[in-house]
Parts: structure tokens; sequence; C-alpha cells
């Protein structure tokens, strides 16, 4: 082991420290409870466990709870819901039956189509709320719409409290934006602010930053109204919680597509709304690829309107894209199976190398969710290199993307298969500053076969192994073709 | 206490402690790790009766430690602004940094792009063979090389210059 490794090794050792055993505070198992209960692991099993908890809790409910271990079950009452399933420290939910709700009469009111039906009712650190929908017009003008009656104090019944309500209309989901929202019920009871409205169909998860230095928690969806195109939400944030962010969730990784500063208490107005900033063009889609079958070669389209999707990571100092140099720039763009790839082109840091930089590029799969990358000049110990290829293997098994980089040496790459004809692929040039050309390809995952990198002489420099690059150990020839 | 509450109160002292740690090392924030660690055990252990090999619960348990950890990352943009413009009150009561706690090898594996630094944590503190690593992190094996390559020149190279100070 080198000195390098070996300092890194101590310095992580160090770092994390001897793992401590940590007891299970009791918020956690009523979480995972309820997250049973959501994947429908045992029903029965887990309403005896609500009961037997209930049992043991019931005295001490309402008492005030030790931070982030809430002895409040809101379970208790035999009516559980995932909007019970809060951040610690935020305000307890408990949802009652919808069949005892307090429901507020829309009749008299010509343009209302359906409902109101309750998404959610009950109370939160007491006071008393009403979240309900209702559709206003028919057909292609049919907007659907939440109201929000709360919240009461305990003293008082729910429907003294304001009513406020929202249409998907006004900013418009999902025709303009992928979520929109409003701030409700901060008049009565200005320690609590209910946030509800809706997200677009692309949206798959819902997050509100905890608060403080916790981390991102997941809002759940509520259920939709027949004909609507947007689906409802709900929340009651702490006092110091978070922006809210919208993700379109991939596989293995997610999407964000807008965020937006929440409505938080003491808000003393009866509704609150803050802008929302759409960070995923509309036009830019996030579909997942179509199904292929196995040992076809996937479909690839290049170009098309919408914007290409360029990937930007953070440290933990705030820096963006750290080490690399100028700017990510798209290079080339489409789609493979129906889902968007983007290839990006930039120079990273890299001492040792010409000028201290080496090209780069990054291949990122809007639909699959994953990204390979490839650096020229990336070999321990470092030597210059003419050919570099990423390939990424995608969990939905379907195809494998490929992207390359070449040196200014090399004239043209080809790619010859295990059992088919040697074709050349096509190089795409790197955006100004960048000394190197670039390729893409998407294959089958059983093709077989190498890159081979020629210089304008025709002669051989560098070739690359598909299986190497999967990783098959070396032994089995796997350049043989 | 039932069999259900036994088994999951066994797993959450068997496990989340070296969660929180891989955690710690993939954020640098003590707090957030504990809370990702637990977002993560409460996921996995929500899912503990479909996962298709309940034996294999710390690796899927790391896997989902590793992908909230990624997903906190993808998001320290919107974080970074939302923190700016914190009440600084809130925030002073955070534990003073102290510089001396951080070696120069952590300082700079925190300013490492992600995946270079997830790559390293896996490779250096979970003793993960460079497969396990490429499949946590969705790249190939070649890729996952050429992440703890690029990350150990950039860990050199900020030796060395310590070296020569």
């Amino acid at each position: 082991m080198s000195r390098t490794e070996d300092e890194i090794r101590k310095a992580l050792a160090e770092r994390a420290g001897s793992p401590p055993v940590i007891t299970m505070p009791r918020w956690v198992q009523r979480r995972v409870r309820l997250r049973q209960a959501a994947f429908g692991a045992g029903l029965g099993t887990v309403a005896a466990l609500a009961i037997a908890i209930a049992v043991l809790v019931s005295g001490t409910a309402r008492m005030s709870r030790p931070d982030s271990t809430p002895a409040f079950d809101p379970a208790a009452d035999g009516y559980s819901s995932p909007l019970e399933d809060v951040p610690p420290r935020w305000p307890t939910v408990d949802i009652h039956d919808p069949a005892s709700a307090y429901v507020p009469s829309l009749v008299g009111e010509k343009d209302v189509t359906d409902g109101p039906v309750v998404l959610a009712s009950g109370t939160v650190e007491g006071g008393s709320f009403t979240l309900y929908a209702y559709t206003l017009g028919r057909g292609a003008d049919a907007t659907p719409c939440l109201g929000f009656v709360g919240f009461a104090p305990a003293s008082r019944a729910t429907k003294s409290a304001p009513d406020v309500s929202t249409c998907a209309n006004e900013p418009a989901v999902p025709q303009g934006q992928d979520v929109a929202f409003i701030g409700g019920g901060g008049a009565k009871v200005p320690s609590l602010e209910a946030n509800f409205g809706f997200v677009s169909d692309r949206v798959d998860v819902t997050y509100v930053w905890g608060g403080g230095r916790l981390g991102m928690f997941e809002i759940p969806q509520l259920s939709r109204l027949d004909g609507w195109n947007v689906s409802p939400f709900f929340f009651v944030p702490a006092a110091n919680a978070g922006p809210l962010e919208v993700d379109a969730r991939l596989h293995g990784a997610v999407l964000e597509l807008a965020h937006a500063d929440i409505c938080l208490p003491p808000e003393v107005a009866e509704t609150c709304r803050t802008e929302v900033v759409q960070d995923h063009p509309l036009t830019s889609p996030v579909d997942v690829p179509v199904p292929l079958t196995p040992g076809d070669w996937p479909e690839v389209t290049f170009g098309g309107k919408f914007e290409p999707y360029v990937d930007h990571e953070a440290n933990d100092n705030g820096v963006v894209d750290p080490g690399v140099v100028g700017e990510k720039t798209p290079i080339a763009y489409g789609t493979v199976q129906g889902a968007p790839w983007s290839l990006v082109a930039y120079n990273i840091r890299y001492p040792g190398a010409p000028g201290d930089v080496s090209p780069a590029g990054d291949l990122f799969i809007t639909g699959v969710g994953g990204s390979t990358g490839a650096t020229l000049f990336d070999t321990t110990p470092w030597t210059p290199s003419d050919l570099s290829a990423g390939r990424m293997h995608g969990d939905d098994d379907q195809f494998d993307s490929i992207d390359g980089v070449v040196s200014s040496r090399v004239d043209a790459v080809r790619l010859e298969l295990a059992d088919g004809p040697a074709q050349d692929v096509p190089l795409i040039p790197g955006p100004a500053g960048v000394d190197a050309r670039y390729f893409v390809l998407f294959i089958p995952h059983e093709v077989e076969g190498r890159f081979v990198a020629l210089d304008a002489a025709g002669q051989e420099i560098e070739q690359m192994c598909l299986r190497d690059m999967m990783g098959v150990p070396p032994g089995g020839d796997p350049c043989e073709v | 206490m039932t069999d259900q509450r036994r088994t999951l109160t066994v797993l959450y002292e068997q496990h989340v402690g070296r969660a929180t740690a891989l955690a710690r090392l993939l954020t640098g924030d003590e707090h957030v790790a504990e809370d990702l660690a637990q977002e993560a055990f409460i996921r996995t252990a929500g899912r503990l009766a479909h996962l298709r090999q309940p034996d294999a619960f710390p690796a899927y348990l790391r896997r989902t430690v590793v992908n909230l950890c990624h997903a906190r990352f993808r998001r320290q943009r919107v974080e970074h602004d939302w923190l700016r413009r914190q009440d600084r009150r809130e925030l002073a009561s955070d534990p003073p940094f102290n510089p001396d706690e951080r070696t120069i090898v952590w300082n700079a594996i925190e300013s490492l792009p992600w995946r270079q630094r997830a790559a390293i944590v896996l490779r250096y503190y979970e003793d993960l063979p460079h497969s396990e690593i490429a499949e946590l992190l969705g790249c190939s094996v070649k890729a996952t090389e050429s992440l703890i390559s690029r990350a150990i020149t950039t860990l050199r190279d900020a030796m060395t210059q310590e070296d020569v100070r």
C-alpha cells in the first residue's frame, strides 16, 4: 500500500471513530411501522403494534416531549396516515377518520363540478383542520382546487377557522411549472402554517429540508380526484424548516425539477405564497427508456426540441463542480430508447497533464438516472493517454452507455465487435479550449469487442476492451476478437 | 417486546452506528450523518419484509446511506442558498469549527467531488472491492478505478504541498 493510501485510511478511520451502539429512539420505531404499513407488510401486525404502543404511551400523550423522541403516538386513535410520518422536531400530526371531518359546503358555488372530498383532517399540535379537494369546470376547462380550513384552537370548532383555497391554474401546474402551493392557517394559530398545493405528473418525490442542519424529508403525495392531472400534497413544517424541492425519481438517482421557499410560522396573514424556481425546463423530458428486447441494439437519436441536461455537483464548501476549469458544455444530446441523454465536455484540473488540465466528459441519461465519465489523463502512475472511455451498466438491464474521449493525436476510432464487422465511431469535437474529441455509444450488454484509436497514418496507437471496461478479471483475454 | 420490535431493535443497535460513521465520512457533518443514517434505517427496515435477501440487511442499509448522501449532495446548491439566508443566531448554536480536528488529508477529501469522495470512502473505509463500489455508484468498474485514481492524485498533491511547507 502506498503512503498516500495509508494516510487516507488513517484519516478516514480517525474521522469515523469507533461506531457506537446506539439505542433506537421510539420515533424511529414509529416511522418504521408507518413505512411497513405503507408497503403492506402485515397490516394486522402493525395494528396490533399500534394498540400495544398506544397502551404504553396513553398516560403520557400530549406531555412535552424530549428532543426527537416524541412520546405521543398519532396512531393511537387507530387511524394512521403517511402524513403522520413527520421529521423529528416538526409539529405532531394526528390524522382522523375523514368520515368525522368538518366539510365546508360548496353548494351554490356554480362552477364546482366535483367535491368537496376530504383529503385529510385531524389536528396538528392540537389545532384542528380539514384539507379538501374539489374541481371547477368541466372537460378541458376542469381545474383542480384545494381548500383548507384551519387551524382552530383546541377550544374551538374547526369551522371557526379561516378557509383558504388555491387552484392549479394560479399559477398553472403542469403547463407553467412542476409545483405550486400556498400557505395558510396562520391567523388563528400563528405557530402553525399549513403548506398545500399541487405537483405535476413528472414529479415522483417532494422533499422539504427538515430544518436547522437536518437533511431533506419526503412529503407524501395525496390522492387526486377523477380527471385531475396533478397530485395534491400537504405538510405543516417546523419554524426552521427549509426549502421545498420536487424531483423526478430515476433509477438510483433523482433529477431536481423545481424548488421554492416554503411558508413558515409565525405567518400572521391568512395566506402566503412564495416564488417557485423551475430548475429543469418543462420542455426537457424525463421519460424512462422504452423497453428493449435483450440483445437488440437500442434506438438512438441525436438532437431534439429540448435542453440537454448538464449535471452539476457541489462539495462541502459549496463549490459547484470542483476541479472543473471553465464551464461544462453540452456537445451532443438526443434520446436512447426514448430517454434523453446528454454528453458534456470540459477541462478538469489534473496536475501533471499538459497545461495541468485534462479533457473530460460526462454522459448523463435522464431516464436511467445515471452518468458515466471519462478523463483523458487519469491513470496512476500518470501516463499520457490517447483514448479513455467510461461505461455505464444500467440498473434496468436494457443497454450499456459509453462515452469516450480521445487526444488530438487520434484521427479515428474504430469499434471492432467480436461477432460482427468493424465500424467507425463518429467523433464529436470538444468545445473551445478543450483539446480533445469525444464519442458516445449505446450497446447491448452482451456485446464484446474493443475500441481502437488510430492515428492519421491508420496505425493503432491505443485500444480499450469492452469487457475490461465492465471489470472482467484479466485472464479471459477480453480483447480477443 | 414482540418479535418484530426485538428484531428492529437488534438491527438498529448492530448497524446504525456503522451507518452513521459512513454517512459522517460521506457528508462531513455529524448531525446530518445521524439523521441520514436513521432515515436510511427507517427506509430499509420499512421494506424488511420485501427485501430479496433479508440477511443482506447491512448491504441494503449501506446502499441506502450512499443514495441518501448522494441525493443530499445533489441538492446542496438549494441548501447552501437557504443556509446563507438562515438566522445567524441559529447557526451560531452549532459547535465552533476547530481546524485542529481535521487533518490535511481529511480537508482534501472534503473538497473532492461527490463521486470521487464516495469512491474513496467506500474503498478505504468500507474496504469494498471495485466491483461493489461500481454497483453502489451506478458506474462501470473502469470508471470507478478512474474515480479512485483521480482522487488519489488530488490527495497526494495536497499531501505533497503540505510536505513542501
